[in-house]
Order: structure tokens, then C-alpha cells, then sequence
């Protein structure tokens, strides 16, 4: 079945918006559970907290700036269009990749103390250095801001 | 007119030169340049793991060399090495060693070593003879007990040997029966004796919850280390022991042991306290079994 850029948006709007709060819930509940110390909470969420604002701001925009089910626009008609599977797998691998990764990172450290925390803060930030740009470019393509015409 | 110049000009070459000058702050670009080979040199020897220059205050009389060390467990333990290893003491190295660095008269140099932890210091002043105060760090006061042989069942009166060995046996015994009923939720607890020899009991434990710290709500994995030494003197046998806290994060398993952090630096001092009389109690408890 084909996919539309409508529909694509939303799915991966949805994704980054409960992945990332489910990141940070998790983040508390490892914390919770002695899987990491106070200290090492705080530095967990200082390097993770501010990366996942700026990937929802990008997504809360959106939603702001459409409060409308239909956008009637040139530009909206364009995007009920079908994608295509290149478009479609990239942006799910690279967002999907970059997010479970770091839950699993998350996760393993708090569990098992492997990656040990020192390493765990190298690794995301390697990861956010990685996958930064790209989904970058992916989130201001799908949640670029325009102003809504009716 | 002439006596006047070869002044001047005398003048001028002596102030250029540190140890003929009187105010030694005029020296200050020297004495900082000094600095820097004083922290080379530290490095060259292999010392700044432990020591590194933190400061250097220039008075007109005296130079103070402010050092650090990062505690004072690591820099005992670095002055006795190297004293085995070279047997000179390393307090008088650093002063002889700042004192040919610097260029200074003995009684010009002062130096004084301050522990990050607040748990040591050493000051160090030429008056005479080099002048040495040095505060013993609290981890190194171990706490001791004592029981007469007759509390003992089974001590030898008269053979210190034999009793020492004796209550080491007990202890051994009792404490790995005590930390085996010890766990943390998914992993048994780990006891290791690492030293037993002459006089000396050393175990450590680990994968262990609640043991210190045990009024959390979710555990830590803590990691304890033991020290004991016993000696007999007349009927009396005097037990020494030090016992060190540590804590680590994790939910199936513990970090690796260098990365367990200090007890009493991140929680309240009183948990290694209480903690140390519910140990003393159960060494009297152990020895008297």
C-alpha cells in the first residue's frame, strides 16, 4: 500500500514523540532502580535532555502551526502523494536507528554496567554526532513550519 | 664619572640574577619559568599520577611551592614505594629538588602539600634542619579492639603464634559465612581473602546490597574491603581493622571494581561509622565463637 507524505509525517512524528518521552521515562525508571547513581543521572539527562528538545520543538512547531485536519494548499495536495521507498526507508532507518539505539544503550548500561557510564556518555554522543545531521534534514523536511492555508 | 657607570652596570647585572637579588619577588618571570620545570620534572619522574603544582606564592623572603596530591592513601602509599625504591624520602626529594630548580637558599623555600580530599597535608620549612609537619590521613587510623585469651575458646595461652592464627581462622570462617547469606537481588555475593599472610587478614566483598548503605529504598551494589591486623601482647590479643565502603550503580550486575565510587564522599559520614561498629561487633562475636 502506498504511502503518502501526509501519512509518513504523522507516523514519524508519532514515533519521535513517544520514543523520545519514553527515553526519558525509561531514563527515570533506570535511575529509579539504582541502574544508575545520582550522578550519573544528572549527566545522563544534561547530554540527552536538550538533544530530544530540539527534535520535539521541531515536531511541536508543526503541530502548532497546523491546528487543521485538511490543508487545502497547492503544496498540501502535493504531499498526499505516494513516496517513494527510498524516501520512505531512509528516514525510517536513520530516525528509527538513531532513537532505539539510544535506548538500548540506555538500557544496557543501567543493566548490565556494559557500556560502562563513561563509556555509554562517548558512544551517545557519537551517535548524536552521527545521526544528528540526518535527521536533521529529515525533521525539517517533514516538519518544516509553513503557515497553513485554508 | 666612571665609578658611577661600573655601579650602575653592577647593579644591573645583579638584580638579572636570581640568587643575588634580596626581594625575591622581584624575580617573579624566573620563579614562574621554575614552576613549569618543577612540574616537568614531576612528570619526568613518573610522580604527577599523585602530585601535581597547584600554586606559587612569592613572598620577598620566601618562595611557598603549593602542591596537591589527589589523597592521602595515594600519597602515603607513593612516599613508601619510594622509599623502597630509591630510599630517600620523597618529602626531602621535592624540597631539595625546588630548592635546585628554583635556585633558592634553603631557608627561602617553603613547601606545602594539600590533599583534594581535605584528608591530608604536609608543610615543609628550612629552619635549621628541614622542619616536617605531616597529619597522619584519616584512613589510616585503623580502629582497633581487644580480648583477653580467655575470651578466645581455644586460644593458647603463651603461644602468640598459634592464637593469632587461631582468631584469623575464626574470623576467615565466620565472615564468609556471614557475606554467603549475603546477595543482591540477581547475583551472589563475592568474598575473596587477599592477603592472610603473618599477621594480616585482608577480604574484600562484593555483589552485595543493603550492607552499608542499608536504609535506600533501592540498593547500590556496594564493594567492601577489610583490612585487619592482630597482635598478641601478654594475655590480650589486639585486633587493628580499617574498613572501606564503596558503591557502584547497576540493576543485573555491578560495575567493574575500579569504577565503584566512595561511601563516605557521597553519602553521610555516619553510614561508614555505624557501619564500623556493627563490624566490630561481629569481629568480638566471631572470636568469641
Amino acid at each position: 500500500m502506498a504511502i503518502t507524505f501526509d501519512q509518513h509525517r504523522t507516523r514519524i512524528g508519532r514515533f519521535i514523540l513517544f520514543s523520545s518521552f519514553g527515553l526519558i521515562f525509561l531514563i527515570f525508571l533506570l535511575w529509579f532502580f539504582s541502574g544508575f547513581d545520582d550522578a550519573e543521572f544528572q549527566e545522563l539527562l544534561k547530554m540527552i535532555a536538550p538533544i530530544k528538545a530540539v527534535y520535539l520543538s521541531a515536531l511541536i512547531k508543526y503541530i502548532i502551526a497546523h491546528p487543521h485536519t485538511n490543508d487545502k494548499s497547492k503544496e498540501g495536495e502535493e504531499k498526499k502523494k505516494p513516496l517513494n521507498r527510498m524516501y520512505l526507508t531512509t528516514s525510517w532507518l536513520i530516525i528509527s536507528t538513531h532513537m532505539i539505539s539510544l535506548i538500548i544503550l540506555v538500557f544496557l548500561s543501567a543493566f548490565f554496567k556494559s557500556p560502562s557510564h563513561e563509556n555509554l556518555l562517548l558512544i551517545i554522543s557519537a551517535v548524536e554526532t552521527f545521526f544528528g545531521v540526518y535527521v536533521g534534514l529529515f525533521l525539517t523536511n517533514l516538519f518544516e513550519a509553513k503557515k497553513e492555508t485554508t | 664619572m666612571k665609578t658611577n657607570y661600573l655601579f650602575l652596570l653592577l647593579c644591573s647585572i645583579c638584580s638579572s640574577f636570581p640568587l643575588l637579588s634580596q626581594d625575591l619577588t622581584a624575580d617573579w618571570n624566573f620563579l614562574h619559568q621554575a614552576r613549569e620545570d618543577y612540574q616537568d620534572w614531576l612528570e619526568e619522574s613518573d610522580l604527577t599520577k599523585v602530585i601535581r603544582v597547584h600554586d606559587l606564592i612569592i613572598k620577598p623572603e620566601i618562595v611557598i611551592m603549593d602542591l596537591r596530591i589527589s589523597n592521602g592513601t595515594d600519597w602515603i602509599s607513593l612516599k613508601e614505594r619510594y622509599l623502597e625504591y630509591y630510599g630517600t624520602d620523597l618529602r626531602r626529594k621535592l624540597f631539595k629538588q625546588m630548592t635546585f630548580i628554583f635556585e633558592l637558599k634553603d631557608k627561602e623555600a617553603g613547601l606545602r602539600i594539600r590533599s583534594d580530599f581535605s584528608d591530608h597535608y604536609v608543610d615543609m620549612r628550612y629552619r635549621d634542619t628541614l622542619v616536617i609537619h605531616e597529619t597522619v590521613p584519616r584512613g589510616m587510623r585503623k580502629d582497633s579492639l581487644q580480648l583477653k585469651m580467655k575470651d578466645i575458646p581455644g586460644a593458647v595461652a603463651g603461644n602468640g603464634a598459634a592464637t593469632i592464627q587461631l582468631s584469623k581462622s575464626k574470623l576467615k570462617q565466620y565472615f564468609e559465612k556471614y557475606f554467603q547469606k549475603k546477595r543482591s537481588f540477581f547475583q551472589e555475593a563475592e568474598i575473596e581473602v587477599t592477603d592472610e599472610t603473618d599477621n594480616h587478614l585482608n577480604f574484600q566483598i562484593w555483589n552485595i546490597t543493603d550492607e552499608i548503605l542499608d536504609d535506600l529504598l533501592m540498593g547500590y551494589f556496594e564493594y567492601i574491603v577489610v583490612d585487619m591486623t592482630l597482635n598478641v601482647k601478654g594475655d590480650v590479643v589486639k585486633i587493628y581493622y580499617d574498613v572501606e565502603g564503596k558503591y557502584g550503580s547497576g540493576i543485573y550486575k555491578g560495575p567493574r571494581k575500579s569504577a565503584y565510587k566512595r561511601i563516605d564522599k557521597s553519602f553521610d559520614k555516619q553510614y561508614m561509622d555505624d557501619y564500623k561498629r556493627r563490624l566490630t561487633s561481629r569481629i568480638r562475636e566471631s572470636l568469641k565463637q
